[in-house]
């Protein structure tokens, strides 16, 4: 390790290369703490030519390396395995050039998702993709991941909003993918290395498609008695044909812990589930949809359904739902935020089998998702320091994602693979389609040198991401010790 | 000749019926004496293997309207058809998505959906169109501003690959990121990576409201174009100039633009009153968006076709510069697409050469701009790559290439620098 | 595996609260600046952990971390699992302390200055004085002998001393205008008297002004949030108990408080002193704050300027108070608010951190000036005395035109 970080030392400086034990400790994970990995070292390039140099000296020195944003990540997708070298986005992270008319941006990777749309808010622009940690994630994340949010409903997925990337390959070659008006000649290869989860280089430099700004934003909250019927709703919207900016259901135990914590809306804590529906447009056409969604809600056996007053209001809803995933931390030590999909007619019975397994299992069981897309986050609270229940934890989410799949889903909608979901992948995939997917692979990371261990099924990497056998039932430390 | 022993082989993988040899037919140069037709998506991928293994190579076409578009091919000597397939068509109505065989005609597809309130995301105009035609061009039409293009309507898809692999990647649900994004990759790779069999698509919802309208305009008809094009509900948008608006109405002198509105009805019905205080003498037109895609991809309507993306200030200026020198232009600023239509007068290069450099002078690589000759005559396309593809980008598709294929079998030299 | 520390279980207990989700990085000044993990509030609880696990000794970064931050409770604002990063970081500093884990420049300083000169207002005094009498002579480099090899480097950081007449102390008690509607005990403070005294005098003449009897109970002194920030629990459990007992004893509605910090500190008192301190953090109130909650008189004096407000983390995350300062201001007429875009971002200043940690103080301080040079404002208002000097120094260095002052002082100009 030593000659590769003199190596790395060499070209971003002592302050820019992080190599002692407990310099690289804070990077074992990123937002998904269970599985952890200690990376060889963490280097912090300004921009592609730093990025370029470090990727031929890990390939001098036959080392993996990881690139990373903000790790804000919930399946292990910047877990440092093989001890690879972690390359450090945070610093480049500059908007290049804003072309307004056109309605683009050149942005570095590291640039925070909420910086972006900050940054072009003055042409009356945004840029659509908005995570619910939009306010600390990065686009190159975002781009990593083929990250979603609430708005994809309407908007697309980041996929939808790439029109151009450079990335720098394992062997070092920096090739430019896409075009800034949308279309190249050949292969979609932008549309591939959107969502490969930094497998198939390090992007450095990301051109985005920016929306204008809606001219009207109408939000509404239906209150309803349980979350089965408010995914009712749910489904008779999507069959209407009306497409929503946003369609995104809180349940009683998400809208507990958000009302007790900073992002507290003043939900109705008597709820059974909230259903938040957005629509942006022209003002006429909100009008009329308003009053369809309300039809739709109160048949479905909405209790009520409130339209936000102003923007402050409509800010605090939202920010109860951006907050939600956090603000179940006050449930539990640890939380395990589950991320999978099913055909939006199928949610209430999904969903239904959920909240079953969570109780049979003895789980404090959440539910906080984006209903319009059909993609659920189940999440469940608990403590690492008890042996028993993270085995339940982990049965139960076992059950969960076979539930979604056995309903026509599949095991991740906007999370990603990562370390997590590996070894769930043959639930949707055959050896052949397995086959085809490391055939893009090779092509662009022959010797599977850009973040090994994520995506494709395998026990050979990583085997420390694995939280048994990371020992939590040893950690040491209880109240009271001597 | 297509040696007996192979022909056997094929015979009994795909059935007696699937394989049939027939005097030699010529594209772009190519002269073909065998078509496969496999009947199922089986037989279709076992048919692919023993071609691989064979290396007999392959051109794949499915409803065979857009066989102009691609570089001349590299020995192929058989077709292979999805004609054949069924044409699966099973609409969820509850979820707005479809389940479609490469076979189904989109025609058919549009029909079905209707049927269940909801519409095609392809547009229809052509009726030997298929689903996995559509899919393998990424074809866009004029509606592709109001639907959306063909890789975000594509789910999932299951290929056959040229080892003979029967694969699925996608799905039916809306927002999938299980895996690598292999959806993207196969749209628009013009078989050259495998063979699309079905396609879970994504349905548009039905408007409320639809409206077009068509009309003369003047010099400010470009910038009008581009403002329609970004107001809520335009679904298409394009400004068709004087010579070749002629084919669509005959009323009038000067270009013709076309605009058409669908969504809700307020929306619909605020556009249309903007669109009249901007450009009165504009006439409700319910067929010029269809009568449009018609004009621009038949093959009668000029020798040589190009399309050319450019981000909007300079698509404008590429619109201007290629009416000065003879081209027929139409531009969808809302695409960012404009089509340079150029007749030849003899069948030798020097028209081809002419017009390859009237579209370099008028597309920008720099801004991101560049063209490709989608439609002209076999010989026309000698010694260039009609994609026009930057040589920087080429290394890393040919290594794609060759590891879906490397027995080289699917439509050889067809695709962006002679793949 | 390194040792492990004694006496971390609370610490480990706290740092549970935390879900890695990672929303409060780019609220971190300290993460924004170095785009470090370990240097942002979820890498330092990360860090404590792993102290308190014994997978990384307390030495090295863990220690380094927990002095680089600046304290300024942001993260606190951000976060949605509720975390408690300030007293986390009090007691991971405690732990630094106890186990006596930190070497370098910055340690000599916080000891020299939060033991033996901040606490003890006769040395703070004549410390004060002498630093005072240096500048006037411009012979400030007289004084450097007499201060530790580490601040000698730094003295062009130390804030300019006022006058004597401005360092007056208050009275004992000021009558309010009128009919009282109340009572209130003001703290004084440690530096504010020194630096600030016509700050003090202008928030006793409003409170006086709106009808408040003001008493400033001679017992009171400094409140200890720095010392308790920097990990000296002992010194500062042993100011709060001073200050419990000179408050409570007082007999008061509200002790009001014009320095965020130590606002924010009093209002936490609970934690260090169970019962007497929970009893006095009941009755803390911020300056603008109590007069917004009780309704001030609107002042009739204009001021004709573009104001920028600046927001004291402390007042901000350490008190969630935001609105109450702008309320003031806005009253007054001829005033025109203006917001600019890095308010509720830390200043840098953050106790004695400009002191300890210049480079990043200095860093921190360029990205606010940045926005207050494009708001460019007349005046710039806020509300705390660390705050104060560092954008007044900064505001003068980077040659901005605006004057900095506490938002108490403005209010009361407009009543005059």
């Amino acid at each position: 390790m030593s000659g590769l970080v003199d190596a790395l030392t060499a070209i971003v400086g002592a302050e820019g290369c992080l190599s002692r034990a407990d310099e690289v400790f804070p990077y074992e994970c990123d937002g998904l703490s269970l599985h952890a990995a200690t990376p060889g070292a963490v280097v912090f390039p300004r921009d592609t030519s730093d990025v370029v140099r470090i990727v031929r000296a890990c390939a001098e020195h036959g080392r993996s390396f990881v690139p990373r944003g903000a790790g804000t990540g919930l399946s292990g997708g910047a877990l440092a395995c093989d001890e690879a070298v972690v390359i450090e986005c945070s610093r480049m992270n500059r908007v290049l050039e804003v072309n307004p008319e056109a309605r683009w941006a050149r942005v570095q990777p590291g640039l925070v998702n909420a910086d972006l749309s900050r940054a072009v808010a003055t042409h009356g622009l945004f840029y659509a993709p908005d995570p619910s940690s939009q306010l600390a994630c990065t686009i190159g994340g975002n781009v990593a991941e083929n990250s979603g949010g609430p708005h994809t409903l309407k908007y697309g997925t980041t996929t939808d909003h790439v029109l151009g990337l450079e990335l720098v390959l394992s062997s070092g070659e920096v090739v430019r993918l896409g075009s800034a008006c949308g279309v190249a000649p050949g292969y979609d290869l932008v549309g591939a290395v959107v969502g490969s989860e930094g497998t198939l280089g390090v992007v450095t430099e990301v051109t985005v498609n920016l929306e204008p700004i809606p001219e009207a934003i109408a939000t509404l909250l239906g209150i309803f008695g349980d979350v089965v019927s408010a995914c009712r709703a749910v489904g008779e919207i999507i069959r209407s044909g009306l497409v929503p900016a946003a369609l995104e259901i809180m349940d009683r135990r998400t809208i507990e812990a958000v009302e007790a914590s900073v992002y507290a809306a003043g939900l109705p804590r008597d709820a059974g589930a909230v259903l938040l529906i957005e629509l942006d447009g022209p003002p006429p056409a909100l009008e009329r949809q308003r009053e369809r969604i309300r039809a739709i809600a109160m048949a479905q056996g909405a209790s009520r359904v409130d339209v936000a007053r102003d923007a402050d209001e409509r800010e605090r809803f939202w920010a109860a739902r951006k907050g939600a995933f956090g603000a179940m931390g006050r449930l539990g030590p640890d939380l395990y935020v589950h991320d999978a999909v099913v055909p939006r007619a199928k949610l209430p019975e999904v969903i239904a089998r959920v909240c079953e397994i969570g109780d049979r299992y003895g789980l404090k069981l959440s539910n906080v998702f984006h209903a319009g897309d059909g993609n659920l986050h189940p999440n469940i609270s608990f403590d690492r320091r008890n042996p028993d229940e993270l085995d339940r934890v982990l049965a139960a989410g076992d059950e969960i994602l076979r539930t979604c799949v056995d309903a026509g889903g599949v095991i991740t909608g906007e999370h990603g693979v990562g370390t997590e979901k590996r070894d769930f992948m043959e639930l949707i995939f055959s050896e052949a389609d397995f086959g085809a997917m490391k055939r893009l692979r090779r092509a662009f990371d022959p010797e599977q040198r850009s973040n090994p261990g994520k995506i494709f099924p395998s026990t050979r990497f990583c085997t420390e991401a694995n939280p048994k056998a990371r020992g939590y039932d040893r950690v040491p430390l209880r109240e009271g010790e001597p | 000749m297509i040696d007996a022993a192979a022909l056997d082989e094929l015979r009994a993988v795909a059935g007696e019926a699937a394989v049939l040899e027939h005097d030699p037919m010529g594209l772009d140069g190519a002269r073909l004496e065998l078509t496969i037709a496999p009947t199922s998506v089986e037989d279709l991928a076992a048919t692919l293997g023993v071609c691989a293994s064979r290396r007999l190579p392959l051109l794949v076409r499915g409803g065979g309207s857009r066989l102009g578009l691609g570089n001349r091919p590299r020995g192929a000597r058989a077709w292979l058809s999805t004609a054949a397939l069924e044409p699966v068509c099973e609409v969820d109505g509850d979820e707005g998505v479809a389940r479609v065989g490469a076979a189904t005609p989109a025609a058919d597809l549009d029909a079905a959906a209707r049927g269940a309130g909801w519409r095609s995301p392809f547009e229809t105009s052509n009726p030997l169109s298929t689903v996995g035609g559509v899919l393998a061009t990424a074809a866009s039409g004029p509606r592709s501003l109001g639907l959306g293009p063909a890789r975000r309507a594509a789910l999932g898809l299951e290929v056959a690959l040229a080892s003979g692999d029967r694969t699925r990647c996608g799905s039916r649900v809306v927002k999938n990121v299980t895996g690598y994004d292999l959806v993207k990759l196969y749209v628009g790779s013009l078989g050259t990576l495998g063979v699309l069999t079905e396609a879970w698509l994504r349905l548009r919802p039905k408007p409320e409201a639809e409206r077009a309208f068509a009309g003369r305009v003047g010099h400010e008809g470009l910038a009008l174009a581009r403002e329609a094009a970004r107001r809520s509900g335009a679904r298409a948008v394009a400004i068709v100039d004087g010579t070749l608006a002629s084919a669509i109405s005959e009323e009038g002198e000067g270009d013709l633009l076309i605009v058409e509105f669908a969504g809700d009805e307020p929306v619909v019905d605020e556009a249309e009153a903007w669109l009249r205080t901007r450009a009165g003498e504009l006439a409700e037109a319910p067929d010029a968006v269809g009568r449009l895609h018609g004009l621009q991809e038949s093959p009668s309507t000029a020798a040589l076709r190009f399309r050319i993306s450019a981000p909007t200030p300079h698509l404008e200026a590429a619109h201007s510069m290629l009416r000065e020198r003879g081209a027929g232009v139409i531009t969808h600023p809302g695409l960012s697409q404009t089509l340079a239509f150029f007749d030849l007068e003899s069948a030798d290069t020097t028209g081809v050469d002419a017009a390859w450099r009237a579209v370099h002078a008028a597309v920008d690589p720099t801004v991101g701009a560049h063209a490709i000759l989608e439609q002209a005559p076999g010989w026309a396309k000698d010694g260039r790559d009609v994609f026009d593809a930057p040589a920087a980008t080429l290394p890393l598709m040919r290594t794609l290439k060759s590891e879906f294929d490397p027995a080289g079998v699917l439509n050889p030299g067809r695709f962006v620098g002679a793949l | 595996m390194a040792e492990t520390p004694s006496g971390l279980g609370a610490l480990y207990e706290r740092s549970l609260d935390c879900v890695h989700c990672g929303l409060c990085l780019s609220s971190c000044p300290t993460y924004v600046e170095t785009g470090r993990e370990a240097s942002s509030p979820r890498g330092r609880i990360y860090l404590a952990r792993g102290v308190a696990e014994g997978r990384i000794s307390l030495g090295g970064v863990a220690s380094e971390e927990f002095y680089a931050c600046l304290g300024c409770r942001a993260c606190e604002t951000a976060c949605p699992s509720g975390v408690r990063y300030g007293e986390l970081l009090e007691e991971a500093r405690a732990a630094v302390e106890r186990e006596d884990a930190r070497t370098g420049p910055a340690r000599g300083i916080e000891w020299f200055a939060l033991r033996r000169i901040v606490p003890h207002p006769v040395v703070l005094r004549a410390f004060v004085n002498l630093l005072g009498l240096a500048q006037r002579l411009r012979l400030d480099r007289l004084a450097l002998p007499f201060l530790p090899a580490a601040l000698r480097e730094r003295h062009r950081l130390l804030p300019s001393v006022p006058s004597r007449l401005e360092r007056r102390p208050l009275p004992p008690r000021i009558r309010a205008e009128g009919e009282p509607r109340g009572r209130v005990a003001l703290l004084e403070g440690c530096v504010m008297p020194e630096f600030f005294g016509a700050t003090n005098r202008a928030t006793a003449r409003v409170l006086a002004r709106n009808g408040y009897d003001v008493v400033v109970p001679e017992a009171q002194g400094c409140c200890g949030a720095l010392q308790a920030h920097a990990g000296d629990a002992d010194t500062a459990r042993s100011l709060l108990d001073r200050n419990c007992r000179a408050f409570l004893d007082a007999e008061v509605d509200a002790v009001v408080v014009n320095s965020a910090g130590c606002g924010a500190h009093l209002r936490g008192a609970g934690h260090w002193l169970p019962g007497e301190g929970d009893d006095l953090a009941e009755r803390v109130r911020d300056i603008a704050e109590f007069l917004v909650e009780a309704g001030f008189r609107a002042p009739t004096g204009r001021i004709e300027a573009r104001v920028c407000y600046d927001d004291p983390c402390h007042l901000l995350h350490g008190q969630g108070v935001k609105d109450a300062p702008r309320r003031l201001l806005e009253s007054i007429p001829g005033v025109e608010l203006i917001e600019h875009a890095d308010a509720a971002a830390c200043c840098g200043a953050a106790g004695i951190y400009n002191l300890t940690h210049p480079e990043m103080s200095q860093a921190v301080l360029a990205r606010k000036l940045d926005a207050l040079s494009a708001a460019d404002p007349d005046i710039i208002a806020t509300g705390n005395p660390g705050c104060l000097m560092q954008l007044a120094k900064g505001a003068a260095e980077r040659g901005l035109r605006a004057r900095v002052v506490h938002p108490i002082e403005l209010l009361e100009e407009a009543y005059r």
